[in-house]
């Protein structure tokens, strides 16, 4: 489990991070959202153990980070600038590794060279960014970390590669109950992935909560109610809106409680459909004041 | 579940040194082509044995390297190294790729260190085996001497590349690196220059650029300078009584320890880096300073180094054209030294801010800059210490270097120990003091005035301390029967003593024999042919003539030409030169076998006695006449215009003494 409580670190008088805490669950995947230079990246620094933090604590397993080599050897991270030596080849990335990583699998190595078929004797600095970035993840899955931390992961991969790239992650969570904390700018990217979301802005965590706590306490309907009359006014509704006589409602409570609510207005139709991580924040978030429009444009 | 903490990692290491091969390796192959080159002329001589036949030969040249080459090499050298074991400090993706791996910044340190360490030591590793299995073959091989040369090349390796690591601590940029790593090894060394070109900018006859007191805080100067080679010879006397070269006996490296004292400054520099660099922040890679209480220190150190050099070089430009005396104006100075300040801290502000936009709200430490420079400027012009008019007491001087120029492209040169010439010499020092008013002047609306520079340099416990101070005063008629700073220089220009150093000093003395071989006269002239001639010297005649220079200079005739004007040195000085060969013989192995060494006296008509010697020896007759330079002017027509009488000669037997032809200032007939 990483925890991190009031982390602050500031640059210059600058605070990166100002008070963030969250949570991020054993076996979980939770995606930690923001707009740029919400501090995700120094986040993820502090928890890689390259900044320390000014104030707070940050701890994996209940340790701090800092200085940690044991446990820093069950951490591995790709950065969303991935670095690697001017001259080095994927291999001499995987020999490198494997003098720091203990858990560094060469077997797993073999394996995932049929995935990522990437020539391993090429110099790394002649692949195209795209290949660089599954090479990153070729070399840091086959250290076979107990922690995934990944920086804005899959930009620069395309469609197909960033679907087996997710694949093998998640596969790492389901079988070997990996813990991955993931960051993106993009809500629709870690849609698919994430059981846990937290939005960052200006350094501090927004929200967090887990994809199922969300959707449980949120729901959208299409209804229609009869003789075409229009919402009621004593109906709770986060947003409403209707095209011809189908009106949809965003409602905090969950799909249930919102039909029995609606029951009473005999409505010809109620309809749940789901909602998206979008949506969700949009409205979680009252949509103003906060940059959750940057999040999901 | 903390486990323990290794402070070493062998992937990184090797990594290391594999990513970085070419330094090395290169090094290494550079290195190695000394001790193949000197197989190669080893050979290429007639086999091993010709040229250096002895481990202590080989002791000798690694010695010498060490003294000579391995500072500056390992300085050039270290920073590369460093550069290639701690570049990624200075790129915030390898930086952060470093810092998030499994490994402590304990570990990082340690084996980053090794590393570069191991990049300087290997070819020093390779050269030396190199150069060990080539002595070996050639001699056999010194113990002794290897181990310290083992040890020097280690210490000087610790020392280098430790200060070259501190120094990436403080920096955040490769350029910034270079900058302050030479910056540090020079700094003493160039403030200890500026403030003495300042000094001597202002003070009269303070004219010392540099001395060295702080150079140990220079090492790469220091460890040029201080640890020698001492050799000593067993010399070999040949049935003819010549010394022959020499055997060598001994050598010993002298002042070897200051590498160990460098070597453990090293350890302690290696410890300030750890300190650095466990509060360094990753962030800081590409700034120019990476440590926070390090800035105002680089802002302001800047701005002062700026002050100093910048305002001596606007002054220069600008002021020194205007100044009436040879020393500059405090006040103008203050202004230049402001100017420069500001300049220089401004341009640290920029480098620290990596930005061109400084200005705002900077004026407190722009003024702060301005004050500091110009209250320094004023205390340094005020000459708090004194320097300007001190004098040694007598009791104080074991020996001095007496040097003044004349007028006429002649010069002294004399190394004194005679208490009665030291006291002429101090007399004639504070005469010069007591008349600064008048000497200290830029112009003089007189014609024909010239300067002349007088230099004394005093001595204290053998030649270890010194000071010096260095005149340049005019010399006019008017002034030479004024001033008594002047008459006093005169009268040392004729002391026997002085005149005895001047001339003899280089062929005698107690660490040497002299054997006088023959010498060598020129510029006789033929009236009858009209051309010139030479004369070769036996040593019996030589041993003649060197009697007669003797007697000269004790009734002071030497030197007597020094400050007089054109026209009458013209008159009375010969063109002819007399030359004395001498063989010298080091006695404390200095050097090896005889030195041939010649001593050269220009003649004039107060040489009496050295003038009759040459007659008396037959070696200037009505055929082989000393001219004068006036007379040499008139016979190869150089006479003025108008005058249309050739120069006649004065018949043989009547050469005009100089008694009768000319009066030196302050004599009668």
């Amino acid at each position: 489990m990483i925890q991190v409580t009031n982390a602050v670190k500031r640059f210059d008088g600058f605070a990166a991070l100002d008070g963030a805490t969250l949570s991020v669950p054993a076996g979980s995947v939770y995606g930690l959202v923001g707009p740029n230079g919400a501090g995700k990246s120094t986040l993820i620094r502090c928890l890689t153990g390259i900044y320390r933090q000014d104030e707070g604590e940050l701890t994996v397993d209940g340790q701090g980070v800092w200085e940690n080599e044991a446990l820093k050897c069950r951490i591995a991270a790709i950065a969303d600038d991935w670095y690697y030596f001017p001259q080095a080849s994927v291999r001499d990335m995987c020999r490198f590794l494997r003098g720091f990583y203990p858990t560094f699998s060469l077997e797993r190595y073999e394996k995932l060279k049929e995935v990522f078929q990437i020539d391993e004797r090429r110099p790394l600095r002649r692949l195209s960014k795209g290949m660089q970035k599954q090479a990153a993840f070729w070399l840091t899955l086959s250290a076979m970390p107990d922690y995934l931390v990944l920086d804005e992961p899959v930009d620069g991969l395309d469609p197909v590669m960033r679907r087996q790239v997710w694949s093998l992650v998640l596969g790492d969570v389901s079988q070997r109950g990996t813990t991955v904390l993931v960051s993106s700018h993009n809500l629709r990217e870690l849609e698919d992935v994430c059981d846990h979301v937290g939005i960052l802005d200006h350094g501090k965590v927004l929200l967090e909560r887990s994809l199922a706590q969300l959707q449980d306490n949120m729901v959208k309907l299409q209804v229609v109610f009869k003789d075409g009359g229009g919402v009621p006014e004593d109906l709770e509704v986060l947003h409403a809106s209707h095209v011809g006589r189908i009106h949809t409602l965003i409602m905090r409570m969950g799909a249930a409680e919102a039909t029995n609510r609606l029951a009473v207005y005999e409505p010809m139709l109620v309809d749940a459909v789901p909602l998206t991580l979008e949506e969700i924040f949009i409205y979680e978030l009252g949509g103003a004041d906060y940059a959750v429009k940057d999040i999901v444009l | 579940m903390r486990s323990k903490t290794s402070y070493f990692n062998p992937a990184l290491y090797k990594k290391n040194l594999t990513r970085f091969w070419p330094l090395w390796g290169g090094a290494s192959v550079l290195g190695a082509l000394a001790p193949l080159a000197l197989l190669t002329v080893m050979l290429q001589s007639g086999g091993f044995g010709r040229r250096i036949s002895t481990p202590l030969e080989f002791t000798l040249g690694y010695y010498s390297v060490v003294t000579w080459f391995l500072p500056a090499l390992s300085l050039v050298y270290a920073a590369l190294c460093a550069l290639a074991a701690w570049g990624w400090l200075y790129n915030p993706r390898s930086a952060g790729m470093y810092h998030s791996l499994p490994i402590t910044r304990k570990g990082l340190f340690a084996t980053n260190f090794l590393s570069g360490l191991s990049m300087m030591l290997i070819p020093y590793a390779v050269t030396g085996a190199l150069s060990v299995l080539v002595s070996a073959a050639a001699a056999g091989v010194d113990p002794a001497g290897l181990l310290v040369t083992i040890l020097c090349v280690l210490g000087e390796s610790l020392f280098f590349f430790a200060s070259a690591t501190l120094v990436v601590f403080i920096t955040g940029n490769p350029f910034a690196f270079a900058a302050f790593y030479f910056i540090f090894h020079f700094l003493a060394a160039g403030a200890e220059w500026l403030a003495a070109r300042l000094m001597s900018m202002f003070y009269f006859g303070v004219d010392r650029a540099y001395e060295g007191v702080l150079e140990f805080l220079s090492p790469v100067m220091f460890l040029t300078r201080k640890p020698s080679v001492d050799a000593s010879y067993r010399q070999i006397v040949t049935p003819d009584g010549w010394i022959d070269n020499g055997v060598l006996e001994s050598v010993t490296l002298v002042n070897g320890w200051y590498i160990a004292v460098y070597a453990l400054a090293g350890l302690a520099l290696l410890g300030c880096a750890w300190a650095l660099y466990r509060r360094r922040r990753s962030e800081s890679a590409g700034d120019v300073v990476a440590v926070g209480w390090m800035k105002p220190v680089f802002r302001y150190g800047v701005a002062l180094c700026a002050a100093f050099t910048g305002g001596m070089v606007l002054y220069s430009i600008f002021c020194e054209g205007f100044q009436t005396r040879t020393t500059a104006g405090a006040a103008p100075m203050a202004a230049c030294m402001a100017a420069a300040g500001v300049l220089g801290y401004y341009i640290a502000s920029m480098l620290l801010s990596k930005s061109l936009r400084v200005f705002r709200g900077s004026w407190k430490g722009a003024l702060a800059t301005v004050l500091a420079s110009a209250a320094l400027c004023f205390a340094v012009a005020a000459d708090p210490f004194g320097l300007e008019a001190w004098v040694p007491r007598a009791e104080e001087v074991q020996s001095l270097l007496f040097y003044t120029s004349g007028l006429n492209g002649n010069s002294l040169h004399s190394e004194l120990t005679d208490p009665a010439a030291i006291q002429e010499v101090l007399e004639a020092h504070r005469a010069i003091l007591a008349e600064r008013d008048t000497l200290d002047r830029q112009r003089l609306p007189e014609k024909g005035y010239r300067h002349v520079w007088i230099i004394l340099e005093y001595f204290r416990d053998g030649e270890d301390e010194s000071a010096g101070r260095s005149y340049s005063i005019p010399c006019t008629p008017a002034l030479i029967e004024q001033s008594e700073a002047l008459r006093k220089l005169a009268a040392l220009a004729v002391s026997p003593a002085v005149q005895e150093a001047n001339i003899f000093s280089s062929v005698y003395g107690p660490d040497q024999t002299s054997r006088l071989t023959g010498g060598y006269l020129s510029r006789l002239y033929n009236p009858q042919t009209g051309e010139s001639d030479s004369l070769d010297l036996t040593a019996e005649q030589a041993k003649v003539l060197e009697g007669a220079i003797r007697r000269d200079i004790q009734a002071g005739h030497f030197g007597k030409t020094m400050f007089l004007p054109d026209e009458d040195y013209d008159r009375a000085a010969y063109c002819g030169q007399l030359e004395l060969y001498y063989s010298l013989t080091s006695l404390t192995g200095r050097w090896t076998g005889p030195r041939s060494v010649s001593v050269y006296l220009d003649l004039s008509v107060y040489s009496t006695e050295t003038v009759k010697a040459l007659e008396s020896l037959g070696l200037t007759d009505e055929t082989h006449r000393l001219l004068t330079c006036a007379e040499r002017d008139a016979v190869e027509g150089r006479l003025p215009a108008g005058l249309e009488n050739p120069y006649s000669f004065p018949a043989a037997g009547s050469i005009v003494y100089p008694e009768a032809a000319y009066v030196y200032p302050g004599e009668s007939f």
